[in-house]
């Protein structure tokens, strides 16, 4: 009798996150995932019917963790400033403890299955992320702006650092770390350039 | 209910055409589906019993490899 064992199916999850951030979707098969995760292929059928099954539900599971990180301790109703504040701590907290993890729901995001996992995970997340900008714009906290500007604006300069951090090196191939400094530096002027 | 697993060499479209209504009409199955892309064409099924013996009788009399895929 074959049996559930959720330590495992981590473990396979895991490794399969693993192998598609350093090889690309079309670098994991069943044979290479059950080598690397130390089990064998007919434990991942246990858990998963095919590939496809197993890539949507880790993808679904990764997403959703994701979207749990960002909305911690963070509420609608709170004030531009404080809300914008916890969003950058959730997301670089997020990124620099889940490193693997976060590049893969990037993947995710950009390949065929992403429409589908994120039309399961992030309605909640986009009302939520909607309702806060309306609120700042109506308390005048906050210029309109076109979506893609106010995201390219308000979260793109966090994540050049986080992958600055990633990468070990920045532009003109400096050696960067990350540091919490940088980070309120950059959160000030982005503070600054998005207030009416 | 029993998830079982086999490798088998069903690969192509019309094979797995072939053992559809062998299997559909198995009562005690739930689901079943076979990995096509996989190297040991695995064959899942999801049964209220363990009729493993048989879904190798059934497959071999048709024609078809299979084996349980072992832990």
């Amino acid at each position: 009798m074959r049996t559930k064992d959720e330590n495992k199916a981590d473990a396979i999850c895991q490794k399969a996150m693993e192998i598609i951030v350093s090889k690309g979707f079309d670098g994991l098969s069943m044979q290479k995932l059950a080598k690397a995760a130390n089990v064998s292929p007919a434990t991942i059928y246990i858990y998963f019917k095919d590939r496809e099954d197993l890539i949507l539900q880790v993808a679904i599971k990764a997403a959703e963790k994701m979207v749990s990180a960002t909305l911690k301790d963070f509420n609608p109703e709170m004030s531009f400033e404080q809300g914008l504040k916890i969003q950058w701590g959730n997301r670089a907290n997020y990124w620099l403890k889940n490193p693997i993890e976060a590049q893969f729901v990037e993947m995710v995001r950009h390949s065929p299955n992403g429409e589908t996992v994120f039309k399961m995970v992030k309605a909640e997340f986009s009302t939520v992320m909607g309702e806060f900008v309306q609120r700042a714009i109506k308390r005048k906290e906050l210029i309109k702006l076109p979506l893609e500007v106010y995201w390219a604006v308000a979260f793109a300069p966090l994540y050049t650092l986080v992958k600055f951090h990633n990468n070990g090196r920045s532009i003109r191939n400096e050696k960067f770390i990350w540091n919490d400094n940088y980070m309120k530096q950059t959160f000030k002027l982005v503070l600054k350039a998005l207030q009416p | 209910m029993y998830t079982l697993i086999f490798k088998t060499n069903i690969e192509s479209e019309q094979e797995l055409k072939e053992i559809e209504p062998l299997f559909n009409s198995n009562t005690s199955f739930i689901k079943w589906n076979i990995d096509t892309e996989d190297v040991d064409k695995v064959l899942r099924v999801n049964s209220i019993a363990d009729n493993s013996a048989e879904i190798i009788a059934t497959l071999n009399k048709a024609g078809y490899h299979c084996e349980e895929l072992p832990d």
